[in-house]
């Protein structure tokens, strides 16, 4: 019997864009300082405190933090960040799901091209891809739970793909 | 009755019994039978007619290469026309009919065609183009209603579909012998493994044919094997089909959760459609047995030989009581046993090869009449059957009563993946057969469809391949021997060609493409009118088109032209094999989406409020937004012009969320804004902006917007609403690509801001009202604010004409802005608009827009933008205006503004007199929003030096036409009085 998946769509998160023109390393050392983690690698993420600190491309992080902590959080990357970077709102560019339950590996081979089964994708992961046209980026947090990032305008639609899929998971499992 | 259900064997669940219908008549089989095969156990014998001639078609095959056993299955939107009897498997309550037939398939007036079959040669439908075009009127009628295989369903289909994809190091296709050793080698070797059967059961050839390997009998060793694929975590999908290689090693599979017309259960999908990306590709897709040529080789009772056991082995179904074996093969020989083991009373078998001693050979010349050198020359027989088989050897003719003829011209290796993957085909002589040869992308061949014959090497092959696939791919762990086999004879069977017509028979009466009706007479009338690529042939007769594709007629086709031309057959060549393998639904191609929007929807933040005003919606690329606002009794034009001219007079209310909005960051923020813009941007002092508009590299206008600078080293750029993601793109590539060394950021904040914009001659008041101690900023200015208790930025900018500000907002935020506007606006008179009404104001006001005026054919002169270009030229595209074409000071399609008394048609050509040449053509035209009469755009030949001029904007196909005068592109208040307070 298959498990069931669950959805939840999170309450608004502050979003900040981190982006670096140059070596990422001393600006990394110095968030590393301040936040307990460094600036994770490319197709990483990592949990600092109440951060989440996804990669995004290179040179560029998304930082997700409680809305209440946005604007000085904010300031402070900038000060960070110095002449090396810039920091930007995205908070209402990117809606977050949150997928529980282990079979998101099977729910996120339809509508899509990702390799979701992958032995190599793994808790601390992220993918940046396209499901039914739309795209998305995965945070695998852990074995039974993955975010999924996608712009607002298309989260109906996809969570209602999504919800539609899981409801016949076990009819479509092989 | 002929044919019958054995009491005993096969592999059907003889405890299942299964009821459905064939053109309305109530049958009953089993679970595991293919419609076929319940219908010979039935005893029916004619399942339909062929597509030309209406000639009776009976059961060749027992696979998906059957060409003539073709029925429509299921009822309203879930019916599907042409399936093959033979890949369709019974459930519960199957009703299929027959086609190409009326009024009955028994009593078809169609069949009257094949008298008059020599009127009806090969390129009949390109002869009858060249005559008088007048006669066209005549016969369309005839021919429209005679064209077609099957019908379609006029239903709307009510099944879902899915799309899904999946990863492996090795995927094996087929799972016949060569292909379950294969998976079984790779996936020992530890890697990650992919089966697929098109069949609803594993095991291809083993399941017709007694064999007993590594000491099992086949059953029980598919299903060890079965468990151990399993246990391996390999995916074994049955009823899936790959019918697709694409580059990259990307397999397309169609899999049949469902079989054709059956209801889902579960409210699950019909259809699965997959996208596998493997790192290797095993092709284990087996061999197809080609039939012979002979005169009326199509009639129903003549099998190919392998179906002819496969019936009677899997299905327990004897296809005939006398049987006569044709073949150039000792495969064949295997089938006169298996009939003969049922009672079958087996005439004769002619071989076409000379005499031999192999043990095959002896042991059925001393149960059977075995007579060498021996060709078929005829068939007698119609609709209800076969009767007669006349063969010719060493001079003698010779008769033989039989209702079941079974053939073997030998085995095509199935290669159609092989050579879709781009790989080459070599021909083998003895066998007469093209197999796998070169393999341009991560493929190979094993068993059958390598040519290969006799299972011990079939199986070592597919075996070999599985485990080098696997090692190709870094997994080192050897796998093992490859299973043992033991058979009753074993070895290849020397098969030879067996691709000419018997001497002396009438290649009028000798059917290459049963599903076309192409006959031997109809190549060699294509060859003598002057057709000699095998591509032009085919499509000249239709040889080897339709849903089998050529499956089992391209050979001997291909043979005949070679002959003709008097070169050997792979000088000749082989017709290209093109995806799908098999026929696939368009709803499996659909996938999930279906109706009216087959894209997702893009629903903008205030989307719940538009929704609720109940607007005229309008697509835009995925995005929905508002056209109008009608109120009661008000329609599209109405509704259009009460808010056109709410926002002339009064003030209005628009959804501008949808653009294309980023935030450059940085101290060379402005150096990459003057790559990317082709306007200056760094003049710009905090807290204003300005109209901008961006080249392509060939120094076409792509898109336009506003630029602003926000704060010292931040700008806001925004750009159309369609272009938006080319946008991105485009900023992307200057930002990585062309100024990689700038220190600048990029972020793409089209949907963390929702934006309002409000416009009229009361805008002001508006925005005074909701933010009353607001200092509110000049036109093209910007500043921050509070409004309904939520910061915003404004920026005073006008798409209208009118003073008119843009209020950016977080988009959770939104929602409280728009009330407070509506609230307040209500007062000032003011509504919200749509689309449409923007489209009039904006045409009166002269602005381009993205797929009207830039349609990516203009350059910044032609739109009258060149002065505002940055004299620095540092823009992208600066470099390809400088080319002659573009500095030509004549023969450019340049915009200019239209006016006429009367509706101006949009797209309509511009031309001096109708009819006449085009000139130019009308982008976007539309009423006056307070004065009388029409308004366009358009492009138009020279059009600066060509104002004042009389034109007609002509469209012959709509049967519309209006005179215009040249005018310049602005019609209301070109000097800008109206954006000042």
């Amino acid at each position: 019997m298959i498990e069931t998946l669950q959805f939840q769509a999170a309450p608004p998160e502050g979003l900040l864009r981190l982006e670096l023109w140059g070596d990422s390393k001393p600006v990394s050392r110095r968030f590393a300082r301040a936040f307990g983690a460094a600036l994770p690698g490319p197709a990483r993420a990592v949990t600092a405190g109440s951060l989440r600190l996804i990669w995004r491309e290179p040179g560029a992080w998304m930082i997700r933090a409680p809305m209440a902590d946005r604007a000085a959080l904010q300031e402070r990357l900038i000060a960070m960040t110095s002449e090396d970077g810039a920091v930007t709102d995205i908070s209402g560019a990117a809606v977050r799901c949150a997928l529980h339950g282990r079979d998101w590996r099977i729910l996120l081979t339809y509508g899509g091209v990702f390799d979701a089964e992958a032995p190599t994708f793994q808790p601390g992961c992220v993918a940046g891809t396209v499901v039914e046209h739309i795209a998305v980026r995965y945070d695998l947090i852990s074995d039974d739970l993955v975010d999924a990032y996608v712009a607002p305008s298309f989260a109906e639609d996809l969570f209602g793909y999504w919800a539609s899929v899981a409801r016949n998971l076990d009819v479509n499992r092989s | 009755m002929t044919r019958q259900r054995r009491p005993t064997g096969g592999l059907i669940d003889r405890t299942r019994p299964v009821g459905f219908t064939f053109d309305g008549v109530p049958y009953e089989g089993f679970a595991g039978d293919t419609l076929a095969s319940a219908l010979l156990a039935n005893g029916v014998g004619l399942l339909g007619r062929s597509f030309k001639y209406h000639r009776p078609r009976g059961i060749l095959a027992a696979g998906v290469e059957e060409p003539s056993a073709l029925v429509g299955v299921g009822q309203g939107g879930r019916f599907e026309p042409n399936t093959r009897a033979t890949d369709l498997f019974l459930y519960d309550g199957l009703q299929a009919h027959s086609q190409n037939r009326w009024p009955s398939l028994s009593l078809d007036v169609g069949a009257v065609l094949g008298a008059v079959a020599r009127f009806l040669p090969a390129g009949f439908y390109y002869k009858a183009f060249l005559g008088k075009p007048d006669l066209w009127k005549i016969y369309e009628h005839f021919i429209r209603k005679a064209a077609g295989l099957g019908r379609p369903p006029v239903a709307p289909d009510p099944d879902s579909y899915d799309h899904r994809a999946a990863f492996c190091d090795v995927l094996v296709v087929g799972a016949g012998p060569a292909g379950l050793a294969a998976a079984l080698a790779a996936s020992a070797s530890g890697a990650r493994v992919i089966l697929l059967e098109q069949d609803a059961v594993v095991g291809g050839g083993l399941l017709r044919d007694p064999a007993r390997l590594d000491g099992a009998t086949g059953d029980s060793w598919i299903s060890a094997a079965l468990a151990t694929l399993t246990a391996r975590g390999v995916r074994v999908l049955v009823r899936c089909t790959a019918v697709g290689y694409w580059d990259h090693d990307l397999v397309t599979a169609a899999e049949r959760v469902t079989e054709p017309g059956q209801t889902p259960d579960h409210d699950g999908p019909a259809q699965r459609f997959w996208r596998i990306r493997a790192e290797r590709v095993v092709l284990a897709t087996g061999a197809i047995e080609r039939p012979l040529p002979f005169e009326h080789n199509d009639r129903p009772g003549v099998m190919l030989a392998q179906a002819a056991r496969t019936y009677v082995a899997r299905f327990g179904v004897v296809p005939g009581s006398r049987a006569v074996i044709a073949t150039s093969h000792d495969d064949a020989y295997r089938t006169a046993f298996a009939l003969a083991d049922t009672g079958v009373q087996v005439q004769a078998i002619l071989d076409t090869r000379p005499a031999s001693d192999r043990p095959i050979v002896t042991e059925a010349k001393a149960r059977f009449q075995v007579m060498f050198g021996a060709r078929v020359l005829r068939v007698a027989g119609g609709a209800a059957g076969l009767r007669r088989v006349t063969a010719q050897t060493g001079g003698q003719v010779l008769t033989f009563d039989g209702d079941l003829l079974a053939v073997s011209g030998g085995f095509s290796p199935v290669s159609h993946l092989h050579m879709q993957a781009g790989g080459g085909l070599v021909w083998n002589e003895t066998t007469a057969a093209f197999q796998a040869g070169d393999a341009r992308q991560n493929q190979s061949s094993a068993g059958s469809a390598a040519g290969l014959d006799g299972l011990s090497e079939v199986l070592c092959d597919g075996w070999a391949k599985g485990g080098a696939a696997a090692r190709a791919v870094g997994f080192k762990r050897a796998p093992g021997p490859a299973p043992q086999v033991v058979e009753p004879w074993p070895g290849p069977g020397h098969g030879v060609s067996a691709l000419e017509a018997p001497i002396g028979a009438d290649p009028k009466r000798i059917f290459v493409d049963f599903q076309n009706d192409v006959t031997l007479a109809d190549i060699d009338l294509a060859w003598r009118e002057g057709y000699r690529s095998v591509e032009h042939v085919k499509r000249y007769t239709t040889l080897g088109m339709a849903t089998d594709q050529g499956k089992t007629s391209n050979m001997i086709g291909l043979a005949r032209l070679a002959a003709n031309e008097g070169r050997p057959v792979p000088e000749v060549g082989l017709t290209t094999f093109r995806p799908p393998y098999t026929p696939v639904t368009l709803g499996l191609l659909a996938g999930h989406r279906k109706g009216f929007q087959v894209t997702p929807l893009r629903r903008q933040a205030l989307y719940a409020a538009h929704q609720a005003a109940s607007p005229i919606w309008q697509p835009s690329g995925y995005w929905m937004r508002p056209r109008a606002y009608p109120r009661a009794g008000e329609d599209l034009h109405a509704a259009t012009l009460r808010e056109a001219r709410t926002v002339r007079s009064a003030v209005g209310w628009v959804d501008v969320s949808t653009l294309g909005k980023f935030e450059v960051v940085g101290p060379d923020a402005a150096v990459l804004l003057e790559r990317v813009c082709a306007t200056t941007v760094g003049k710009l002092s905090v807290g204003r902006g300005r109209y901008t508009f961006m080249l392509r590299e060939d120094g076409m206008v792509m898109d336009d917007g506003t630029v602003w600078r926000i704060a010292d080293d931040r700008y806001l750029l925004t750009s159309s609403t369609g272009g938006a993601e080319r946008m991105a793109h485009h900023i992307d590539y200057v930002r990585h690509v062309l100024a990689p060394g700038l220190k600048a950021a990029v972020a793409n904040v089209q949907e963390h801001w929702a934006g309002i914009a409000v416009a009229g001659p009361r805008a002001r008041d508006l925005i005074a009202r909701l933010a009353p101690d607001f200092d509110i900023p000049p036109h093209m200015s910007a500043a921050r604010t509070v409004m309904a208790g939520v910061p915003v930025q404004v920026l005073a900018a006008s798409y209208s004409g009118e003073r008119a500000f843009e209020i950016y907002v977080q988009s959770p935020n939104v929602d409280p802005i728009w009330t407070a506007i509506s609230a307040i606006g209500a007062t000032l008179d003011g509504c919200p608009y749509g689309l449409e009404a923007l489209e009039i104001l904006r045409i009166e006001k002269g602005h381009v827009v993205v797929g009207g005026e830039i349609d990516g054919r203009t350059t910044p002169h032609d739109l009258g933008l060149q002065r505002m270009m940055n004299p620095a030229r540092s823009f992208v595209g600066a470099a390809a205006l400088q080319r002659p074409a573009l500095q030509a000071p004549q023969g450019r399609q340049q915009l200019v503004g239209l006016e006429s008394g009367e509706a101006i048609p949009e797209g309509a050509m511009l031309v001096t007199h109708a009819p006449g040449a085009a000139e130019g053509h009308v982008t976007a035209g539309g009423i006056r929003a307070l004065e009388a009469g029409a308004v366009a755009l358009g492009l138009l030949r020279d059009g600066h030096t060509r104002l004042g001029e009389d034109l007609v904007a002509w469209s012959p196909t709509r049967r519309l036409s209006a005179r215009v005068k040249v005018v310049p592109p602005m019609f209301y208040d070109a000097e800008g009085v109206r954006y000042r307070d």
